[in-house]
């Protein structure tokens, strides 16, 4: 076998693989604009972030385990890319303080009906962690293993993630309810710091 | 509601007229209808397509995987199909 017949073999075998990796790049598609979408709240700006994180993947497909769990690899340089425009760009941050105080103390249990648009509103208030991780699991159907992996944390943090996370938007699409304010009251009386307190002030 | 009284009230005379296994059948589908009525009460935004009825399972839970599917649905745009011309003249490129 002369070295000529193997670099053709060789070629041969990475012309397979990318076009295996374009067949698993266009499968995925859907999956990471609908990724990108609730990350972000905004349809232009998620397909461009999905673009951008398929044209990172292509250049970097060398670096692809072949068998290796895809869309997590996909979702992680989309998320990747994604935190590192939120840092440049104090703009995206929709964090709201008051929410995270209040996520706290909600009783999630209690709902009547909601909107789809509700929701939809509602995510982009929260934390990008945990918007990310309700888009991840609760959404996109990922396991806590996969979810853990992409994000780069435990699962035990993905699992209170996702349970605050949860609390946050029926709080916000519902509402308080009788519930938060009992235990809110229970809360404030256990710690009785300053910070519990400014949660008895009622809220409009 | 009067009007589906009426039709039920015509209904019954029709079913004692045939037979009284029709008239078991047609208090079954009424027994039905109470019940689909039940499950609706206070659902008085049923009208809009998005709304979410808390029947059995988690209206947060549901509508989150009812964004992801409404995204899923959506066809690809351009953008993309642009994007996967330019990696597959990449790969004819370098196979000539």
């Amino acid at each position: 076998v002369t070295s000529t017949e193997q670099s053709g073999e060789s070629k041969q075998a990475n012309d397979v693989s990318d076009k295996v990796f374009k067949d698993q790049l266009v499968a995925i598609i859907p999956s990471l604009r609908s990724f990108a979408r609730g990350l972000c709240g905004n349809r232009e700006m998620a397909d461009d972030m999905a673009q951008d994180a398929m044209m990172r993947a292509w250049a970097a497909r060398d670096s692809f385990t072949p068998g290796s769990n895809f869309r997590a690899w996909m979702f992680m340089i989309l998320r990747n890319n994604y935190y590192t425009t939120l840092r440049k760009n104090s703009r995206m941050v929709s964090w709201d303080p008051e929410v995270a105080e209040r996520v706290l103390v909600t009783d999630a249990s209690q709902h009547v009906g909601i909107d789809v648009a509700d929701v939809a509103a509602a995510l982009q208030k929260l934390s990008s962690e945990q918007r990310e991780v309700l888009m991840l699991v609760g959404a996109s159907g990922v396991s806590y293993e996969e979810a853990a992996e992409i994000m780069g944390c435990a699962i035990g943090t993905i699992k209170s993630r996702l349970a605050r996370g949860r609390a946050a938007l029926a709080l916000l699409v519902d509402g308080p309810d009788e519930n938060t304010v009992v235990r809110k009251l229970e809360t404030n009386g256990k710690r009785g710091t300053g910070r519990d307190r400014s949660c008895m002030a009622p809220q409009s | 509601m009067t009007n589906r009284l009426n039709g039920g009230l015509h209904n019954v005379t029709e079913a004692f007229k045939s037979s009284s296994l029709a008239t078991a059948h047609f208090a079954e589908r009424q027994l039905d209808d109470i019940n689909m009525a039940r499950k609706n009460k206070g659902n008085d935004k049923v009208d809009g397509k998005n709304f979410i009825a808390p029947l059995g399972s988690d209206p947060i839970a549901t509508a989150l995987k009812r964004l992801h599917d409404e995204v899923i649905a959506e066809p690809i745009p351009d953008d993309f199909l642009r994007l996967l011309s330019q990696i597959d003249e990449k790969l004819e490129g370098r196979k000539a």
